[in-house]
């Protein structure tokens, strides 16, 4: 065959490969059948599993087929009554015919029905109607068109339009087209084709066809079968389960959204938590930083069992350092003349703190309820948190573990807030001193009562001369190095009192009444104008509440008066 | 063009069994097939004349072609000879259409020339008439007009014989089946 040339055939034959591919298909077919007889033939269980598996495939394309065909009859006989006004008997009847051209011409109901349809609702009678359709198969087998086409021609050719007709029937004459008898051409037609759809169903063609028309009863009679049952089914699933599943729904209702609730609640729950982590975190960063340390001692060491050892050795190194710090502050103290008290107390409480909160975690880390220790009045790092304003807050949560965790850190933050909030350091400090030394004096004299301060007081320490020059024996013995250090060391504290007063009194000036009065004092005292005037009653009353004012705002600046010069009035 | 046609079948299969017993029917079967093509080859061949179809084609090759068409060539000349010796028939089986047919006999049209000629103007499916005031609109109209539409040459005689080349051929047909069946009656009795 020439490339690019116009080829025009004349002659059509069919071709082998159809006859092969149709062979193909029916070989096939009859596989499948001797496949499922051959299984069949088997034990009962296995037969059964294997026609199971066969009426699924045959089942599926059966129903598909039965749904399709029911479609094509219900078509057909709401078109019969409405055309026709075709009885239930008469749409039988014609099912019944349809049935018969299928299998004597090998033309599928599906395009009979459609078919017979449309000459129906031409003509308005069923006798007509299938006259018509005869005719029409022997020009579709004629002229080779199919049978939609034909009955279009025919169709066309009663409204006098002859062309398609003429086209699929050369043999019309045109006198016959000309004069638009539809009933003459009919005639024509009709001789000119007869026989040939019957003739076109010997074929080999069209008796596979034909078979393959049979199988397609045979799945459609299946289907037939599996419509009531996939009907009962259906029933089943609207009449049963959909209601049970609406009932479940209605009486648990509740609970399903109360199980919505919970999750809710927990994924509020988890988000709180996650925010007073955030918050006590940033709040209590020291000890974060702590656990951190220990943590990471925790993987360097790569044991848990050796995290738990090192746990029991940092609190009883805690213990240690916390007594060593103590004594070391005390004497600290001592030494420096109670200016590190203060520093003592700062060391002591922070490894006090430390301690603690290293205890909790331990007793945790065990189990434990946390914070079962006393917090003996921390500062130092807690300190931070009062210096920052900031009072971390309770945290709340739903785990047992996390919760007792967080627990004793909890209980460590309030403890530490308490604490912080009511003592200043140099609260703590002078409270601590107060004690240290009150429990030295008892132990020395057997009485914490210990005078301090006062001016021209005596400070009272049995068998020892405060203020004098000497320290003499003392019923218990002689003094110890101590009691020595601390006599010296109140010695030097009156000295320094006695000091200020006199230097209070050189700056106080004198004052006299009526009038200017010049200063006194030798160092260069001030001189005090006083005026008599208002309600006064004498000048020696007011000059005593001047004189008495003015020593009780030197004695508060520590005899420093910030004023070196009153007026009162010009 | 008429795509209506019948379709036969069991030539092959026939004329293979017939074969076997009476090569003489074969012969005739294929006679009648020749002569009905040979029929339409001739008519198709009448129809080419010798002076183009219009004066402006030109009877031999374009001397410059145009690199641009196709394998370099430009319009082809009207060599009435050329286009005439193209026109064949054949009775090669070609590709299987999805209908599982193929060609039992057909007409060809090979000439570049006798192709323009038969097939200019020719819609394509869904497609309009070219109505463009151009050099190539004139040609289609005027070829129009002058000729009538496409499928000028083989195609207007496989139109207006189809009808009786099928009928021929398919009584040559049946005779060779029925010969064949008489020989397998024969046969079998």
């Amino acid at each position: 065959m020439a490339v690019g040339a116009v080829v025009a055939r004349i002659l059509t034959q069919y071709s082998d490969k159809g006859s092969k591919a149709a062979q193909k298909d029916i070989a096939k077919l009859g596989k499948s059948f001797d496949k499922f007889g051959r299984n069949a033939a088997r034990a009962f269980g296995v037969a059964t599993v294997a026609s199971a598996a066969f009426a699924v495939k045959m089942g599926k394309d059966s129903v598909n087929a039965a749904i399709a065909d029911q479609k094509s009859q219900i078509l057909l006989a709401n078109s019969l009554r409405n055309t026709t006004s075709a009885t239930d008997g008469a749409i039988a009847g014609t099912e019944a015919y349809i049935t018969q051209l299928q299998k004597q011409f090998s033309v599928v109901d599906d395009d009979l029905r459609p078919a017979f349809g449309r000459l129906a609702a031409l003509t308005g009678s069923l006798s007509a109607a299938q006259s018509l359709l005869g005719t029409a198969l022997d020009v579709s087998a004629q002229s080779g068109v199919d049978l939609a086409t034909a009955t279009g021609a025919i169709i066309k050719a009663s409204s006098g339009q002859f062309k398609a007709l003429k086209t699929l029937v050369p043999g019309l004459s045109a006198a016959t087209i000309k004069s638009k008898d539809f009933g003459k051409a009919l005639d024509e037609v009709s001789k000119a084709t007869a026989g040939a759809a019957g003739k076109r169903a010997e074929t080999l063609e069209f008796r596979l066809l034909g078979l393959r028309i049979a199988f397609g009863e045979i799945q459609e009679t299946l289907g037939y079968a599996f419509l009531p049952i996939l009907e009962k089914f259906a029933t089943v699933i609207t009449v049963k389960i959909l209601p049970a599943v609406e009932k479940f729904v209605e009486e648990n209702k509740k609970n399903l959204a109360n199980s919505f609730a919970v999750a809710t609640n927990a994924a509020v729950s988890f988000l709180t938590v996650a925010i007073a982590i955030g918050n006590w975190i940033s709040n209590n960063m020291g000890i974060v930083k702590a656990m951190g340390i220990l943590i990471a001692g925790m993987f360097v060491v790569g044991r848990i069992s050796a995290f738990v050892i090192a746990i029991q050795s940092i609190t009883a190194a805690m213990a240690i350092l916390r007594t060593t710090a103590l004594g070391a502050a005390v004497a600290t103290a001592l030494a420096t003349g109670g200016v590190s008290i203060g520093t003592a107390v700062t060391a002591l409480a922070a490894v006090g703190a430390t301690g603690l909160v290293t205890k909790n975690l331990f007793d945790m880390a065990r189990g434990n309820k946390g914070g079962t220790s006393k917090n003996t009045g921390t500062k130092t790092a807690l300190d931070n948190i009062e210096k920052r304003g900031t009072v971390a807050p309770s945290i709340d949560f739903g785990d047992n573990g996390l919760k007792d965790f967080l627990a004793g850190l909890n209980k460590n933050t309030t403890a530490t807030n308490k604490n912080t909030k009511a003592l200043t350091p140099m609260d703590i400090a002078t409270q601590n001193a107060i004690k240290f030394n009150q429990a030295r004096q008892k132990a020395l004299s057997g009485s914490s009562d210990l005078a301090i301060g006062g001016l021209g007081s005596r400070t009272y320490i049995p068998g020892v001369s405060v203020g004098g020059s000497s320290i003499g024996s003392t019923a218990m013995g002689a003094p110890t190095a101590v009691q020595t250090s601390m006599q010296a060391r109140i010695d030097q504290l009156a000295a320094l009192r006695s000091k200020i007063q006199k230097k209070i009194n050189a700056q106080t000036p004198s004052i006299a009444a009526g009038g200017s009065v010049g200063t006194t004092s030798k160092s260069g005292g001030n001189n005090v104008s006083i005026n008599v005037q208002g309600s006064v009653i004498s000048n020696e009353d007011l000059l005593t509440n001047v004189r008495n004012g003015l020593q009780r705002t030197t004695k508060r600046q520590f005899g420093l008066p910030p004023i070196r010069e009153y007026a009162f009035g010009r | 063009m008429a795509d209506d046609v019948i379709v036969l079948s069991g030539i092959k299969e026939t004329l293979d069994a017939l074969k076997e017993f009476d090569k003489d029917a074969v012969k005739r079967f294929t006679k009648v097939i020749n002569s009905e093509l040979s029929g339409a080859e001739r008519d198709a061949k009448g129809i080419i004349k010798d002076q183009p179809p219009m004066s402006g084609w030109s009877k031999t090759d374009a001397a410059n072609p145009r690199r641009t068409t196709r394998g370099g060539a430009g319009w082809p000349g009207w060599d009435a000879g050329e286009i005439k010796s193209k026109i064949t028939k054949s009775k090669v089986q070609g590709k299987v259409r999805g209908d599982y047919t193929t060609s039992a006999g057909s007409l060809l049209n090979k000439s570049a020339a006798g192709a323009i000629f038969e097939i200019a103007g020719r819609k394509a499916s869904g497609t309009k008439a070219t109505t463009a005031q151009t050099s190539s609109g004139q040609f289609l109209r005027t070829i129009g007009n002058r000729f009538g539409k496409a499928s000028r040459v083989v195609w207007r005689v496989v139109d207006k014989d189809r009808v009786k080349i099928e009928a021929n051929v398919s009584r040559a047909l049946d005779e060779a089946k029925a010969d064949l069946q008489r020989y397998l009656n024969r046969e079998r009795a």
